[in-house]
């Protein structure tokens, strides 16, 4: 009964993710796909794919051998500097970008680079640079698939080299294309970066043309090649990674011997100055003294504790959606039901954001003539966790995955069934990636620009829509403040958060 | 009441076109140790997993204490079945500790005294390792919580999978009379599948030889120098001198 129920209740999230783009699919005319001006439509993809390709080899440069120095290697600070990777992966990209920008504004310190910043190449690697935490932390949670056994094994075979190439790198491969399908993902769809350094990408004209005609079709439409090309990539990537069974994760052998001491330390530190320390530096170099920072703390204070009700919402319901999702997927019955909902998570979460949240919002608006949701906290936060919903699967289903087929069946012939098997077997063994799934979903939540700009009414702006409107009126030691103190809050908190799976998953 | 735990009449299943089981044919009292022998792929771990209910037969019948457990179209779940197993990979759950594993299978189970779990650590020599998670207990710790885990709910039938392959000698020694003694005292059929032809010998009431399948000898005396029996039998046991169907000397 319980494998049916599952499958029942995951149906919802599910079509909650796909109803509206299917609806929005349905009202597109077929003229509004076949563009008009159609050097100016391959100039946005061109844009979009420039910045698409810069962020990922940025992120992967940064991230990779970071992510696995954090997982393999012994030097002091390790977990430290984990959990600041961890932080700075919370923090929304287009504050990275405003922190970066600071260098090069009025009064920056590098303000000759601005035309190189203020570009596709510029607005992509700061875009990188600012997802690379999640390379990083992907990475290092790779490192724990690498058998020890295997390892040494291969060493004494065939060498270093024969080990890293038959060992190493078959472990690692899953881990490093997940990451960067989700950099694609999340970098073709990025409106927050690409707006701030002006750069017109398809995701921007998205969102320009929704705001200013409300026509959802045509908005969508105007960004359908982008669209694809995420979904093929990211959707395809991710695909392959979710139904390969990955390891359970043991003791991380030591792979990078000659990194270990110091010298790991001070390379770990500066990939991670270059992934989220360069815009804190930028922001503390504007502010003018200690008071700018209290008086910050006392005008964002009423916004950020309704932002962060919001974002608190958003992680439960990314994080229960989620969980259902990944339970269906791995137990549910029918078993082809579970796929279905799978291939709705993939499409959920390489679909730009732009484009769901148009369609999110369109349908809304068609389906709830009273507006009872739009711009309240609720509508909000159920808006945002389901966009954070297929992150949330992704992260539940690899942890359901290690639950052996073995050790089912050892619970089965003792006597449980499915109902004791979940509750006593699976829950323990995931409830920590649900809770990180949450906190994730939660933190993305908090910056979010492009669901909180089209699901709020005019009037009230969310913490990271605030932020973001602010720079238009240029830099001060106030803004900087401000911006320092959400960045300095989303890293504390995400750091917490992952100090205390630690502290209970030891 | 019926005297047998377990009835396998002519079972057979098939995986990609192949016959992994074909009319396989079983037959155990309760409180008989029976150990089941052959080469690697002849199908012995099959036959467990069917017992078991974690496949389900394509021909034959299985019956558990006189009441059927599988036949084509139906499977009794592996939960009703009331039996206990050890996996060949021991299947440990790494997030419970020693107590949790044996308090987890032990809820709900009528009939188990308060103090079974004390009790079964101590049965083990797993006292002092209560609180231990698998990846802190040795090989050895794991097996025996391993077979604990399978006998405390008091199963009518106990299935080990090569339970002592990863045990060196003088612990198989001291474990396997150990647990063969447990389950005769409670009245436990136990079904044994190993490669060791030396502790089969020494541990089991039965044997039974499968080949290709197929169970091509089964009784409580062997002779492979008799003419009837198989030649496969005669190849695995070479080497090994028999006395009135029992080893002498291997």
């Amino acid at each position: 009964m319980i494998p049916f129920t599952l499958t029942g209740l995951a149906a919802i999230p599910s079509a909650a993710l796909v109803v509206p783009l299917l609806w929005l699919l349905s009202r597109a005319t077929l003229a509004e796909f076949v563009v008009g001006d159609t050097a100016r439509h391959a100039r946005l993809l061109a844009s979009s794919l420039e910045v698409t390709g810069f962020a990922l080899a940025a992120a992967l440069v940064v991230g990779v051998p970071a992510g696995a120095m954090l997982g393999a290697a012994r030097f002091s600070g390790r977990r430290p500097l984990a959990l600041l990777a961890l932080g700075f992966m919370a923090v929304p990209p287009h504050l990275h970008a405003i922190g970066w920008s600071s260098l090069v504004a009025p009064g920056g310190v590098l303000l000759a680079l601005r035309p190189v910043l203020y570009s596709a190449q510029g607005a992509g690697v700061v875009l990188g640079l600012a997802l690379s935490p999640v390379v990083m932390l992907l990475l290092a949670r790779g490192c724990q698939d690498v058998d020890r056994h295997q390892l040494e094994a291969a060493l004494l075979a065939r060498g270093p080299r024969g080990a890293f190439r038959a060992v190493v790198i078959p472990a690692l491969m899953p881990w490093t294309v997940a990451a960067g399908a989700v950099i694609v993902a999340l970098a073709a769809g990025n409106y927050g970066v690409a707006e701030h350094f002006r750069v017109h990408v398809q995701a921007v004209e998205v969102m320009a043309r929704f705001s200013a005609s409300g026509d959802a079709p045509a908005a969508a439409a105007a960004a359908l090649p982008v669209t694809l090309i995420s979904a093929l990539i990211g959707g395809g990537a991710l695909a392959w990674v979710v139904t390969r069974r990955p390891g359970v994760p043991g003791r991380s052998p030591d792979l990078t011997g000659w990194f270990d001491g110091p010298r790991g330390t001070v390379l770990v530190s500066v990939l991670l100055f270059l992934a989220g320390g360069v815009p804190i530096l930028a922001l503390l170099l504007r502010i003018e003294s200690l008071g700018t920072l209290v008086e910050a703390g006392s005008i964002l204070w009423p916004d950020a504790l309704a932002s962060s009700r919001v974002a608190v919402g958003a992680g439960l319901v990314a994080a229960l959606a989620g969980l259902i999702m990944a339970l269906a997927w791995h137990w549910g019955r029918p078993s082809i039901l579970g796929g279905l909902y799978g291939g709705a998570a993939l499409v959920g979460f390489t679909i730009p954001e732009a484009v769901l949240a148009v369609s999110q919002v369109s349908f809304l608006a068609e389906v709830d003539g009273s507006l009872t949701f739009y711009g309240k906290s609720l509508g909000l936060a159920l808006a945002l966790g389901l966009r954070y919903a297929p992150l949330a699967w992704a992260i539940s289903t690899v942890s359901c995955a290690s639950v052996g087929k073995d050790e089912e069946e050892a619970a089965r012939v003792s006597g449980c069934g499915e109902r004791r098997f979940l509750a006593g077997i699976v829950w323990p063994r995931i409830r920590l990636s649900v809770l990180a799934s949450g906190f994730v979903a939660a933190a993305f939540s908090l910056g979010n620009l492009d669901v909180a700009l089209l699901m709020t009414p005019p009037g009230i702006s969310p913490l990271g829509v605030r932020l973001f409107n602010m720079v238009h009126y240029g830099f001060d030691s106030l803004l900087a403040a401000a911006i320092l103190l959400v960045l300095g809050g989303t890293v504390g908190l995400a750091a917490l958060g992952g100090w205390l799976a630690r502290r209970e998953a030891s | 009441m019926n005297p047998l735990a377990l009835e396998v009449e002519r079972v057979g299943i098939r995986r990609d076109g192949r016959s992994v089981l074909f009319d396989a044919s079983l037959r155990l009292s309760k409180g008989e140790f029976l150990g089941l022998l052959g080469a690697t792929g002849a199908g012995k771990t099959t036959l467990l997993r069917l017992i078991a209910g974690l496949e389900q037969v394509d021909s034959g019948e299985i019956r558990i204490e006189g009441v059927t457990a599988s036949t084509p179209g139906y499977c009794l779940r592996p939960e009703k079945r009331r039996v206990g197993m050890v996996f060949q990979g021991l299947a440990l759950w790494p997030q419970m500790t020693v107590r949790q594993h044996l308090s987890f299978v032990l809820t709900g189970v009528s009939g188990v005294e308060s103090d079974a779990c004390d009790r079964w650590i101590s049965l083990m020599g797993l006292e002092g390792r209560e609180d231990a998670r698998p990846e802190r207990l040795s090989g050895g710790e794991q097996q025996r919580l391993s077979i604990a885990r399978a006998l405390c709910p008091s199963p009518r039938l106990l299935l080990l999978d090569e339970p002592f392959k990863s045990l060196d000698e003088p612990m198989a020694d001291r474990l396997g009379p150990e647990v063969r003694a447990i389950c005769r005292e409670q009245g436990v059929a136990v079904l044994f599948v190993s490669h060791d032809r030396r502790r089969a010998l020494d541990l089991c009431d039965r044997l039974a030889f499968l080949h290709d399948g197929c169970v091509v000898f089964d009784g409580p005396e062997l002779r492979p120098d008799s003419r009837e029996v198989h030649d496969a039998v005669k190849a695995f046991f070479e080497g090994v001198v028999f006395h009135a169907g029992k080893r002498a000397e291997g």
